[in-house]
């Protein structure tokens, strides 16, 4: 009874040889003949056309997800530039893939009850576990999504995302599904079985100035924060006209300033990233604030980044109870690998350092992030920008 | 205090006055009121202070961000300009040189499409690195970039075109051609010449181009200009020792024609010797004969005076044999007619003969003759009369051109593979012009003794030949009035068989 893992990595300018390598150099690493899942991460760079069927025959038709990423996380290093391939074999843990395509056509509950149903189909009546997935980041309103997952589960199993990103272009990112690669889609696993998981999402961000609220809000549109219109908040802090806003900073502000909401009753926020401003000063976020809610504007460091993932990872520490983990997830976003620069580096290795250095890491960089919060009210599953998802199993 | 507040407290007073209890309540609440709106005002004022500090440290904290970030981008551009200075310069092929700039390593410098040119000697642009572009695209930029006169002259003049610090009018031409926002355009310089074009940049917003983005680039154009130059110069070095090599080649096949023509003239002239030689000595034979039968009285008694003519007749006709004897070994020697036979002996016994056979030559002109030979002198492998020839050669020229009284010494040293004769006398010496061509055949030096002796001028030519065929190598020091010592050298081991 055993779960085996291995992971590979290929920086080859060339597409086909760039997976083939990285699916041979896991299958080394996997130490076992029979592959269960594969789950396939490229930089922006690879068009994933010219791999994914190869790479799905190369690795004889595994169960398979995967996502662009701007940059890819491995134990040792940060990658800008390959595609990553992590395998895995398991007698302990069932595996079952799901997927929903052309999303932005489509009622997003729907879409999230599909892929969830989806998953559903064939996996019995296993326990389940973990639910992780991969949603196109540049899609608004997820959180309808993530409430169709979550109603079709009915669990109280954690539920981890993100949204795949293509490094800071905002202009087509893909999720594959076994040789499928969807068009504005998801895709995800139900891990279940003899499996322990711990997860964590924390940002490091904190409240500056006084509490503002929202007056006006439709959706993922604020219209009016303090009666005034909304992108009036980072015109005051800044002291930058809105025109100049709209059309440059804004974008790079928001990342280091984003807005945060109070989560509950606790001293944890929402982080919510803007992603455009409109001609009336409205500003668009990723995802909902509901009208008449608090907000603030955050403010953060590459410090407080780091202890942010420190925490992430002690969380995870003490819920694998003294269990090693034998493989972490870090789903963590683009924004976060921004501000840290060069010591993005240094936040993977503080995390090693707490779960273990020897423990295979396997991550990317995403617009949003998609974690389950255990309220008084019970789970709770939200997006989050700006934040770090680490997941250990074992 | 408003018109409420002053309404509130009218309808208190009347109340009070009335004498009610509700009137006493009322009065309480509004005091509660008045306090609680103060405290609210005073929390007011404080947050609106805590968001003027706020924005306070905003500003400070997006000064320090821009610092940091600055840093960082540059650290990272130092670090992936470091890699491709080592990926550049450790290359002398130009199209290697910009196959090693490889789209992941010139991301690291902050931008995501690169276009590298280089500028040929008719200024025309020749794509060289392209990433972030298709083919249609870097075409058309191409063009236009090459039919743009005002772009391509700025660039010429040292200048760089940049979204950081260039005029509008500028940016705009670039943008115009590239549909970049966010972009630098680089000469690359080889000693003040434009000699390629760096284009880098970003389409979207979020990575606006800094000063240390500016410079990065430029630190990039110098490393692959220096490194471009690096490569033409080895080329040229490397043309120009071709070059050489093909003229030395082709040198060395005329001297070797010459040297084939030389030899063949030589060996003409050796035959042609020795065909003559033969032809001369068998008549010389029979007149030697028949004189040496005239002079014995065979035929009948002679006058004297016949005689001594006869006698003449028969040492001349001795000379012309020597002579002819000498041509004829020197022309076997060199065509490998003779075969050395190299057998060990002891040297001190030959020079002893040597001695004994030019003592009378020695007693007439009271020349001391000394031998200084190791006490232990090795065999050597020589052919006994070849060597024998050197001998009686070297030491009658050493009697020749030595005055009475004087001396001649004959030594030998040993050394681990050879051993080396010299015999040195008190002459005349010989002057640099002459030591040069001593050993060609018939030369002869001109001076008095020389004008009054008769010689061939083949002795030393002959001693030559005959050390040669045994390995070995003979030379002349000397200096006027000071004497001669002529050295050779003979092998003590046979490496293989010698022929002549």
């Amino acid at each position: 009874m055993s779960t085996y893992i291995g992971i590979g990595f290929s920086k080859d300018l060339d597409a086909v040889k760039a997976s083939q390598a990285a699916a041979d150099q896991a299958k080394l690493n996997l130490h076992s003949s029979n592959i269960d899942l594969a789950i396939v991460l490229n930089t922006a760079h690879y068009n994933p056309s010219d791999f994914l069927p190869g790479l799905y025959t190369h690795l004889k038709k595994p169960k398979l997800i995967g996502s662009s990423t701007a940059a890819i996380l491995l134990s040792e290093r940060i990658e800008t530039h390959g595609i990553a391939v992590l395998l895995m074999y398991s007698d302990d843990i069932r595996f079952e893939p799901g997927m929903v395509d052309n999303m932005h056509l489509q009622d997003l509950t729907s879409a999230g009850k599909q892929i969830a149903t989806n998953c559903l189909s064939d996996y019995g009546q296993e326990h389940r576990k973990l639910f992780m997935f991969f949603a196109d980041g540049l899609l608004q309103n997820l959180s309808y999504f993530i409430s169709g997952i979550t109603k079709t589960f009915s669990g109280t199993f954690p539920v981890i995302g993100a949204g795949s990103s293509d490094d800071f272009h905002f202009k087509k990112t893909h999720q594959y599904y076994n040789n499928t690669i969807l068009a504005s889609g998801a895709c995800g696993i139900l891990f279940g079985g003899r499996m322990q998981v711990g997860s964590s999402c924390r940002h490091g961000w904190r409240p500056l100035g006084k509490p503002r609220i929202i007056n006006e809000s439709e959706d993922n549109v604020i219209r009016s924060i303090d009666y005034k219109p909304a992108a009036q908040l980072y015109h005051e802090y800044f002291d930058t006209p809105a025109e100049t806003l709209r059309a440059s900073s804004l974008t790079h502000l928001n990342s280091r300033y984003p807005l945060g909401t109070p989560l509950g009753l606790s001293r944890e926020y929402l982080i919510r990233n803007i992603i455009n401003t409109l001609d009336d000063d409205s500003i668009v976020l990723q995802d909902p604030i509901a009208q008449g809610r608090q907000i603030h504007l955050m403010i953060g460091n590459k410090e407080s980044c780091l202890q942010a993932a420190e925490l992430a990872a002690l969380d995870v520490k003490s819920q694998m109870q003294g269990r090693t983990p034998k493989l972490i997830f870090i789903f963590e976003s683009l924004a976060r690998y921004r501000i840290l620069g060069r010591a993005a580096n240094a936040e993977i290795l503080r995390v090693r350092q707490i779960l273990g250095t020897n423990i295979p890491i396997f991550g990317l960089y995403s617009f949003g992030e998609i974690f389950t919060y255990n309220s008084s009210d019970g789970p709770e599953t939200l997006l989050q920008n700006e934040s770090i998802i680490i997941t250990a199993i074992s | 205090m408003d018109n409420l507040e002053l309404l509130y407290q009218f309808i208190i007073i009347v109340l009070l006055a009335a004498g009610g209890t509700l009137g006493y309540f009322l009065y309480n609440a509004v005091q509660e009121i008045s306090v609680l709106k103060t405290t609210l005002n005073k929390l007011g004022e404080s947050f609106a202070e805590l968001d003027e500090q706020a924005k306070l440290i905003v500003k400070t904290d997006l000064e320090l961000n821009r610092a940091q970030e600055e840093l960082d981008k540059r650290l990272n551009g130092l670090d992936a300009l470091q890699k491709t200075s080592r990926l550049i310069t450790t290359t002398l092929d130009e199209n290697e040189t910009f196959q090693r700039l490889n789209p992941s390593l010139l991301t690291e410098l902050g931008f995501e499409k690169y276009l590298i040119y280089t500028l040929d000697e008719n200024q025309r642009l020749t794509l060289r690195v392209c990433t972030g572009y298709n083919t249609s695209d870097h075409d058309q930029i191409t063009a236009q970039i090459s039919r743009n006169p005002p772009i391509l002259e700025w660039l010429k003049e040292g200048n760089m075109i940049s979204s950081y610090a260039s005029t509008p009018e500028l940016q705009t031409l670039v943008f115009e051609i590239t549909h970049v926002r966010n972009f630098v355009l680089m000469p690359i310089l080889t000693q003040d010449k434009m000699t390629g074009i760096i284009f880098a940049g970003n389409p979207g917003d979020a990575f606006v181009v800094t000063e240390g983005d500016t410079e990065l680039i430029s630190i990039l154009a110098d490393q692959i200009g220096q490194a471009v130059e690096n490569v033409r110069l080895f080329e040229q070095a490397y043309r120009a020792q071709q070059a050489l090599e093909a003229k030395v080649q082709e040198r060395t096949k005329q001297l070797s024609l010459a040297l084939a023509e030389v030899q063949a003239i030589s060996r003409n002239k050796s035959e042609f010797i020795s065909a003559v030689s033969h032809e001369l000595r068998t008549p010389l034979t029979s007149i030697k004969g028949y004189a040496a039968l005239l002079i014995a009285g065979t035929i009948g008694e002679i006058p004297d005076k016949v005689k001594e003519r006869l006698e003449k007749i028969n040492k001349h006709s001795d000379n012309l044999v020597k002579l002819i004897n000498d041509l004829l070994d020197i022309s076997r020697i060199e065509f490998g007619k003779t075969e050395m036979k190299l057998t060990p002996h002891t040297i001190s016994p030959i020079i002893e003969n040597v001695q004994d056979l030019l003592t009378p030559q020695l007693k007439d002109k009271n020349i001391q003759f000394i031998k200084n030979l190791p006490t232990f002198c090795p065999s050597v492998p020589t052919d006994l009369s070849q060597i024998e020839r050197v001998f009686i050669n070297l030491i009658s020229n050493a009697i020749k051109f030595t005055p009475s009284g004087g001396k001649i010494t004959v030594s030998a040293a040993v050394e681990s593979d050879k051993i080396t004769f010299a015999v040195k006398d008190t002459g005349i010496g010989i002057s640099k012009d002459d030591i040069h061509q001593l050993f060609n055949e018939f030369y002869r030096i001109e001076n008095e003794i020389n004008q009054n002796v008769k010689g061939t001028g083949l002795g030393l030519a002959l001693c030559k030949k005959i050390i040669e065929a045994h390995g070995g190598r003979i030379w002349v020091e000397s200096e006027p009035v000071q004497g001669s010592t002529f050295s050779f050298t003979l092998p003590l081991v046979v490496k293989e068989k010698i022929r002549a």
